[in-house]
């Protein structure tokens, strides 16, 4: 595929949620510099402590991506030396804009395989490593059949990124998205709260951390983690989880939690 | 009359009854599903209510033969009464069931939206929903712990109607006034009701259950976790 072929099969979609860097100095337009600041600091938030605890490298481990999109992090994956990727989405435009890219950057063709498919149309998966389930699991409505199916894959460990529902207790909060394309299934979805993914995931045999939404000196695009909308989660089987940071717990009394937001929010002004 | 005769009795004049009226008094003509039968005491009831056909499920393979043996017993027609067990949701309904059963049922599920796309999937027009609710405020699901280790999703009332709309049903939670609540102190506490979800009747003739208290909002301000219903543990 010559430059001017990749350049008119990036153009023919008609929008981008990651930017991408192809050969040939050419790159997927995203609308916002915003979007590409986003992407860099959920990197940092929680793609490094996965690779941090499997070793600074995914060599030799199959990686499962539900909810791909356009397959950014399954490229992340990939450079991290994953030896397989699957990444799924409901979306086949997302699928056509990841097998663009993959391609592009020429990803060997047995390293990957993206499928444009319900993911409860399935009743399992085959056998991986890594489970990433970002952005997924606040827009549908059937959590615990996503549960079923990231530990049908038998995973070591699963990062799951999600907003979350601020009110207390093991809780999901039926709640409709603004944007019904993003649903996988309806525009009616259940939000969880910390503690429904955490004992969920205990129900599930793993161990769930709350990685604590440390973004030193800048909050571009990371202004949900910030305001306690949105966590990531890393939950393991049979990997130990200390070296990771968690998350406070959010106080008890509404008026503490105004209080340290104030502060933390001043905290950073002051340290910019 | 003991407290577990008490209950099922006040149990029928409260939802079945109600059901029974929107249907025109009887069941005639009319195919029932009930999506967890246990031991085939409501199944019983809809055949008695002269439904066509009934088609109890339940998980529990041992209460779908209590309820095969009960059908003998009692010697209901074969071809209008079949017990199967099969997972609720997930079981495959063959054939279009107008009314459906849910009794006590939701509160032993994680599956609530399934439920409802199995419900109407099979044609339900009429539901009823006799659950626990969760006495959180607004639509929320309480993750819990079922009596048997299972894992459930505990719906709060507007979690109930709200998922009902989104499936095309009214729904609305049903006053009671028992007049024993000997062996219903579930339901006198607020922590049980039933809805009846209706696609096409309407349930304007029906009563709306008074809702239990809720907790001041200045209260709620100073201690969030008891924001909510004020419902007796």
């Amino acid at each position: 595929m010559d430059a001017e072929e990749l350049k008119q099969r990036i153009d023919s979609f008609q929008s981008w949620n990651y930017r991408f860097e192809l050969p040939g100095g050419l790159a997927t337009p995203v609308a916002s510099a915003w979007r590409v600041r986003r992407a860099e600091q959920r990197r940092r938030y929680f793609f490094e402590p996965l690779l941090g605890l499997t070793g600074g490298t995914l060599r030799g481990r199959r990686v499962l991506d539900l909810g791909c999109n356009a397959g950014f992090w399954s490229l992340e994956a990939i450079d991290a030396g994953a030896d397989f990727v699957l990444g799924v989405d409901g979306s086949r435009t997302a699928i056509e804009q990841a097998e663009l890219v993959f391609e592009a950057r020429g990803v060997e063709r047995e390293r990957y395989a993206f499928q444009a498919a319900n993911i409860f149309d399935r009743d399992a998966f085959e056998r991986f490593d890594v489970v990433l389930c970002l952005g997924l699991l606040d827009v549908v409505a059937k959590p615990l059949a996503l549960f079923e199916l990231i530990a049908s894959a038998q995973p070591a460990l699963v990062v799951i990124d999600t907003g979350i529902s601020r009110a207390r207790g093991a809780m999901f909060e039926l709640a409709r998205l603004g944007e019904p394309r993003n649903a996988v299934e309806r525009d009616l979805v259940l939000v969880p709260t910390r503690r429904a993914v955490t004992e969920l995931a205990a129900r599930f045999g793993f161990q769930a951390v709350a990685l604590a939404p440390d973004f030193p000196g800048d909050e571009l695009g990371v202004e949900d983690y910030l305001a306690s909308r949105r966590l990531a989660f890393v939950c393991a089987r049979g990997v130990a989880l200390d070296a990771l940071a968690p998350a406070g717990e959010p106080p008890r009394n509404p008026w503490a939690g105004v209080l340290a937001a104030g502060l933390a929010r001043a905290r950073r002004k002051v340290g910019a | 009359m003991d407290a577990a005769g008490n209950r099922a009795e006040q149990q029928r004049r409260y939802f079945f009854e109600p059901l029974l009226a929107l249907c025109g008094g009887s069941l005639h003509g009319r195919r029932v599903l009930d999506a967890r039968c246990g031991e085939g005491f409501w199944s019983l009831q809809a055949l008695a209510a002269g439904a066509e056909a009934v088609l109890g499920i339940d998980e529990d393979a041992a209460a779908v033969e209590a309820a095969r043996l009960r059908a003998l017993q009692a010697g209901a027609d074969p071809a209008r009464l079949r017990f199967e067990q099969a997972p609720v949701p997930g079981a495959a309904v063959e054939g279009r069931y107008d009314v459906a059963l849910c009794i006590g049922l939701m509160e032993r599920s994680a599956k609530p939206v399934e439920l409802f796309e199995m419900l109407s999937g099979a044609g339900a027009e009429l539901v009823v929903i006799d659950s626990e609710v969760s006495g959180a405020p607004s639509s929320f699901f309480e993750l819990s712990l079922a009596a048997d280790g299972a894992l459930a999703l505990l719906p709060s009332r507007e979690a109930v109607v709200e998922l009902a709309a989104e499936f095309g049903f009214d729904c609305m939670p049903l006053a009671h006034e028992m007049s024993s609540y000997e062996g219903l102190a579930d339901y006198l506490a607020q922590r049980r009701v039933a809805f009846l979800c209706a696609s096409r009747a309407s349930l304007e003739e029906l009563e709306w259950e008074q809702e239990p208290p809720v907790t001041p909002w200045w209260r709620a301000l100073l201690d969030p976790s008891q924001r909510g219903w004020q419902i007796p543990s």
